[in-house]
């Protein structure tokens, strides 16, 4: 073998460290080094590759050769079946579950195949540690062109041109926004990343960040640039720990290198960055909120007009945009924005990336163009649903996003799209439900979510959530009425149209989009007392098949109150008295393969009364 | 019309400045916009959501009072949609605590289940005491929201009644923030701010802690704001009831700068105190003497009869023996001594009414000059607006916190705006918080001295060696309240005093230590004391709230001074005192009110105060006229061996409920 001719990427996301991707990379260097190959092969920690379901990775380049979830065991067979004898492991090749033929090539699996890569374009091939890396494909090129090579109305220009929208989730077209604080009057300015990224299950920016970082800081310093700030803050989670480690690792690398700091690159330019760890309320990722909590205040928004860009931090102009559209910033400078705007629809340029989560085989992220379909994004990429259930629903912006049904699934992903289906691209969650959701219980999560995260300080968003809250329970439980409905939606409504921000004016979108898209089930637990999908509990009861019943007793031996009784070989009895509806009988018994569920969940109607 | 700055609300063509918000823009064209948050004089928070309008184009409701007014901006004020809008934060705020006097249940029994609930919370048996004043309480009638269509969420935080002066009450609170909007950024306290969040959001003492553990100084600016009951104060918790008062405006006679307050009374009572919004100087703020030291005025200590000393031991009198006795010893010691051995320490705290008596007694009925007081003089007034635009605020010698929290307010916003403030002061001085620049005395002010730059000096604090300096304009602040009006009634300061000269005195409860040069001491004063009971005759002075008059304030603003309430027994004001002795004395005075020796007397004779008559100061404060030409050459200072009354020692010696306040924050009080 010639020297470092292969190079094990070994994903360092922090889906894949939770899996001890860390283990695995010192055991295969390691294992490289008793057998003598250190010169030939070279172990890479990466940023993550998005398919977190199947961590920790492993790829092998240039063979191409994807393996997941690979442990410890099999780590020496790695080295000597594959990097010595040509053979890749059979065992770690990645089976789509659809149609579960091993897929060893990692361009030929669907997840990968159908992305493109902006953002994520030095996920897992570089190591987000070692600025070195980041230069050696290109990083801080742009910079050195936006600094040497282009006035700041240029830059601003130019990314106008490409008609970048704030990936944040409002969509407000970056160019402008940048316009706007150039313009705004005064000497101080400032930059701001929004890296305060809140919504459950949603981890762009968290990948950008452990990925790339240094993406981040070339966007911030070429925005420095084009507005006339001195100073940036990159505001990042602190629940993000390793995305902190890794930012603060690039900030002091590329401050050695004299790329943040004075007179960078020789042009005279200052800039400095400084990093900023929330405190961990949602509500901060809130533009003026978040600006509140860099200055020490109470993370509270304020009313907008003023907008940041005419005054921001301590009342100076100020631009914020998040993580992924910093990211962004490079690329179009260096490749121009005829060719960014090239890509996605006429209103929505450039790439987004999405969380792909829930019922869905392939979870993980992924970064497609925009106007790609849903239906795309879930089946092409995701491989469709598990268990071959049937496909309800799928949320897009997190809590604060709408539920989109199956019949909208051919929608284009762009900003205007999702806005008319009454969603939002948010940040870029996406949550895929199946049949065994229900859509009432789902509303009541996410919004149970908003009144857990509401800052409390406007009054429809303080109380009106959680009065919405209240009248989904009563829903859940069978006592909600036609009045609860229409009180519910009115209210929905008034939270939406007048609370004081973003979180406010979005949090009703999952109720309204619920009723709007699946008013039936709503109406089954209002006017039936029935719940379609079988998950609230005050309308399920639990009864036993008997002519499937095998008489095992696993569900005996797991039922904590007693409820089920029965000697061996015979059908079991349920206590409907005792059960607690915990579920567990239903997940322990091993004849729903075999001869159907034995235990069946069954919606009984007319057991509440109306109130 | 072709102006630029021109919109419509509900179809009037309305101007606005740019940078006016809808709401200014519609409450000056008598537009109403309800509001709940919206603190005047503090940057609107848009939180209650109250002032929600319909603008033309917009998406949804617009929050008036924060969004700027725009041109050509079409805004609709009350349509259904705005209405059904403000009828659900109505009904969201009132099912979202104990708002006993709007809520009202489905069923009768309902209300009686309710009600019971919230008497246990209040531990008390009266409905909310806001009642009739709650601005919830209107916004729930005017919009018919009685109906309970949600049910109301219990209450999460008790209420807290422990500290001595104000009571919170979590269970009304509707978290509109304008106690911390008055705590923050009006008064710059930073004692309440937000706290927790979503729907167990509290409004807490830095870190959730009690009042009396905080920072609180007790300016009591919150409870003035509060909108609704949920901050009180205890001792008229239920007593203050609006149909039970009568309130009299008139001035604070705590220190120099002259707040407008509000008085209410019940019963000849001083039950309240609330600063007057739409006045000069003060703009609806106080200080903790100005809003809670009125207990003493009804204090069952006071001096109600005259007292004379009878064998060494002070004995009651009538006021004819008192003024007959005094007037035979001012005749004796006059045939004995002549006229300069009849001196009269006057306290710069009586009104120009009596100041102008006393010094018209010695002068033309004894032909006496010395009359005098200990109050220093400084050179030029403050001007309250020149704080607000300095660049850099200088205080020289003036614990403002202390002595003048008011004007201290402005100068604690005047930084948060960006001014940089530099405290010169050899002692301790709280303001020093948010000082850029720390100085021991005036030897290092030069080099800060810039574009813009104010001094502020309390008088007794000698700036002269900075007097005239490029850039820098000198103001005096004075502690007492008529200071200035002493100044103008011919009353001068005096720096050096030899006791020995005088062989009659009489002291405005100026006190005096060694009075055994003295052969007649007459004491005027409100309370038993020390040197009363040096005195030969003891006379009980009704105080400011018992009769009316004027003040001039450290602005020279003249602000009319009202009674109240009916002084204990006997107490006779200053003015009448000196009427009645010179009439003993064979000189029959003409005017026989306060209007009269204002209006007839001190303004016709005194120039600066001419045509400034009891009408035109009906509403408002008038500044006096040629200002700058009165200055003080120098400053006085008060005289070694004479001390300044100690207000935070008197508030504690006489009003029982503050004691414990005072010993624990102004420990430091001189």
């Amino acid at each position: 073998m010639k020297k470092n001719l292969r190079q094990l990427l070994v994903c360092a996301g922090t889906g894949c460290v939770t899996c001890n991707s860390f283990e695995i990379k010192e055991q295969l260097e390691q294992e490289i080094f008793n057998r003598g190959l250190q010169d030939e092969v070279k172990v890479v920690a990466t940023g993550c590759q998005g398919f977190c379901d199947r961590g920790p990775i492993v790829i092998v380049q240039p063979d191409g050769i994807f393996y997941r979830q690979v442990t410890r065991k099999e780590v020496p067979r790695l080295i000597t079946e594959h990097l010595l004898n040509g053979k890749p492991i059979k065992e770690l090749i990645f089976e789509p579950p659809e149609t579960e033929v091993p897929v060893p090539n990692l361009m030929d699996i669907g997840f990968f195949k159908h992305q493109r890569l902006i953002i994520l374009r030095n996920r897992g091939r570089l190591d987000p540690e070692n600025i070195d890396e980041y230069i050696g494909f290109d990083g801080y090129l742009a910079l050195e062109k936006a600094l040497t090579k282009m006035k700041p109305e240029n830059i601003i220009t130019e990314i106008k041109n490409a008609g970048l929208r704030g990936r944040g989730g409002a969509g407000f077209p970056t160019g402008i926004k940048w316009e706007l604080t150039r313009k705004s009057s005064g000497d101080i300015k400032y930059i701001v990343c929004n890296g305060d990224e809140g919504d459950p299950g949603a981890f762009m920016d968290r990948s950008v960040l452990e990925a790339d970082p240094h993406a981040i800081i070339e966007g911030m310093l070429i925005g420095g640039r084009a507005i006339g700030a001195q100073k940036g803050f990159m505001y990042v989670r602190s629940e993000y720990p390793l995305a902190l480690k890794r930012l603060r690792i690039a900030l002091k690398q590329a401050e050695e290198y004299g790329l943040v700091g004075e007179d960078i690159l020789g042009t005279g330019f200052n800039f400095s960055i400084e990093v900023i760890p929330g405190a961990g309320a949602f509500v901060c990722g809130e533009e003026t909120a978040l600006l509140a909590s860099i200055e020490g205040r109470v993370g509270r928004p304020r009313p907008r007009p003023p907008y940041p860009a005419e005054k921001g931090l301590w009342d100076k102009p100020t631009c914020i945009n998040n993580v992924e559209t910093w990211a962004n910033i490079p690329r179009i400078i260096s490749r121009g924005a005829e060719w960014f705007s090239a890509i996605g629809t006429e209103t929505s340029k450039g790439t987004k990336i999405f969380s792909l989560v829930g019922k869905i085989n392939n979870t993980g992220l992924v970064e497609v163009p925009m106007g790609i379909s849903l239906r795309d994004i879930i089946f092409e990429i995701g491989g469709g649903l598990p268990k071959g259930k049937k496909f309800k629903a799928v949320q897009t912006g997190g809590p604060s996003g709408g539920c989109i049904p199956e019949k909208l699934l051919d929608l284009p992903i762009d900003y205007d799209s999702l806005a008319q289906a009454g969603s939002i691209m948010g940040s870029g969650g996406m949550i895929v439900m199946d049949e065994d959701t229900c859509m009432v219980d789902l509303a009541r999560y996410f919004l149970n979510f908003t009144v857990q995260e509401s800052c409390g300080k406007c009054t429809p968003c303080r109380v009106g959530t959680r009065h919405m809250v209240e009248l989904l329970d009563k829903i859940c439980a069978g006592l909600g009425t036609a009045a609860d409905l229409l009180h519910l939606e009115f209210l929905a409504k008034t939270v939406k149209s007048t609370s004081l921000c973003g979180l406010g004016q979005t949090a009703p979108n999952p109720v309204l989009t619920t009723i709007k898209n699946f008013r039936d089930e709503y109406e089954a637990h209002i006017v039936d007392k029935r719940c379609p999908a079988l998950v609230c509990k005050a309308l399920i009861t639990y009864r036993v098949i008997k002519e499937k019943c095998t008489g095992c007793q696993r569900c005996v031996s797991v039922c904590p109150t007693g409820a089920i009784t029965g000697p061996r070989a015979e059908a079991h009895n349920l206590d409907i008295n005792k059960c607690i509806k915990c579920r567990a009988c239903y997940e322990i018994c091993r004849f729903d393969a075999i001869a159907g569920d034995a235990i069946r969940i069954e919606s009984e109607p007319g057991q509440q009364e109306e109130v | 019309m072709d102006k630029d700055n021109v919109m419509k609300i509900n179809g009037k063509t309305c101007e606005f400045e740019p940078g006016e918000t809808i709401l200014q823009v519609a409450t000056r064209n008598n537009i109403h916009i309800p509001t709940l948050c919206y603190l005047k004089g503090a940057h609107p928070t848009g939180a209650c959501r109250m002032c929600v309008v319909e603008v033309k184009g917009a998406p949804g409701p617009i929050a008036a009072c924060s969004s700027p007014a725009a041109k050509n901006m079409e805004v609709l004020t009350d349509t259904p949609r705005i209405i059904d809008a403000r009828k659900m934060v109505v009904e969201l705020l009132l099912i979202s605590g104990n708002h006993n006097c709007a809520v009202r249940g489905k069923y009768p029994q309902d209300w009686t289940d309710f009600q019971q609930e919230v008497e246990t919370y209040d531990r008390a048996d009266d409905i909310c005491v806001a009642y009739g004043t709650c601005k919830l309480q209107a916004l729930a009638y005017k919009y018919m929201v009685s109906e309970r269509r949600l049910d109301r969420i219990p209450t999460r935080y008790p209420l807290e009644y422990d500290d001595p002066l104000v009571g919170r009450d979590f269970s009304r609170c509707i978290l509109c923030g304008r106690c911390v909007q008055a705590c923050v950024d009006v008064q710059v306290n930073n004692a309440l701010s937000h706290g927790y969040r979503g729907n167990i959001a509290k409004i807490v003492v830095r870190g959730d802690m009690t009042l009396p553990d905080s920072d609180c100084v007790y300016c009591g600016e919150c409870i003035q704001a509060c909108p609704v009951g949920s901050l009180f104060e205890k001792r008229n918790r239920f007593s203050s009831r609006m149909w039970d008062i009568t309130q009299v405006r008139t001035t604070c006679y705590y220190c120099g700068i002259g707040c407008q307050i509000n008085l209410f009374i019940k019963e000849n009572e001083i039950v309240k105190v609330e600063g007057v919004e739409e006045a000069k100087p003060n703009s609806g703020r106080l200080c903790f003497k100005g809003r809670f030291g009125f207990d003493f005025i009804h204090s069952g200590k006071r001096l109600t009869k005259p007292l004379i000393k009878k064998k060494g031991k002070l004995s009651e009198a009538s006021w004819d023996e008192a003024l007959t006795l005094i007037a035979a010893k001012i005749n004796e010691i006059k045939d004995k001594y002549g006229p300069e051995a009849l001196g009269c320490m006057v306290s710069t705290k009586n009104t120009n009414e009596d100041l102008f008596q006393a010094k018209k007694f010695f002068n033309n009925v004894l032909s006496s000059e010395q009359v005098f007081h200990f109050e220093p003089a400084g050179y030029i007034g403050i001007e309250y607006e020149d704080i607000k635009n300095a660049s850099t605020i200088v205080i020289a010698g003036a614990d403002l916190n202390r002595d003048n929290p008011v004007a201290a307010s402005y100068v604690k916003q005047a930084v948060l705006k960006g001014a940089r403030l530099i405290v010169v002061d050899p002692d301790q001085n709280e303001l020093s918080k948010f000082a850029h620049v720390r100085l021991k005395s005036l030897s290092g002010l030069e080099k800060e001295i810039r574009d813009g730059t104010i001094l502020i000096h309390d008088p007794d604090f000698d700036v002269s060696s900075v007097n005239g300096k490029d850039n820098l304009k000198i103001y005096s602040i004075t502690r007492e309240n008529n200071t200035n009006g002493a100044y103008l009634m011919g009353i001068t300061p005096k720096s050096d005093i030899d006791l020995k000269a005088y062989k009659f005195i009489y002291s405005m409860g100026q006190n005096i230590k060694d009075v055994k040069s003295v052969d007649f001491l007459v004491v005027q004063d409100v309370f038993p004391g020390k040197l009363q009971e040096k005195a030969d005759v003891v006379l009980p002075a009704a105080v400011w709230v018992e009769y009316d008059g004027t003040y001039i304030s450290s602005d020279y603003r003249v602000n009319r001074v009202r009674k109240a309430v009916d002084p204990p027994v006997e107490a006779k004001p200053t003015w009448l005192i000196f009427k009645e002795l010179a009439g003993k004395m064979g000189q029959d005075w003409e005017s026989a009110r306060e209007k009269e020796i204002w209006e007839q007397e001190i303004i016709k004779n005194i120039s600066h105060l001419e045509g400034i008559n009891y009408n035109i100061l009906a509403e408002n404060g008038v500044k006096i006229k040629e200002i700058e030409k009165i200055s003080f050459e120098k400053t006085v200072s008060t005289p070694k061996g004479f001390e300044r009354p100690n207000l935070h020692k008197i508030l504690a010696e006489q009003c029982r409920d503050l004691q414990d306040i005072v010993q624990k924050r102004f420990k430091e009080g001189k």
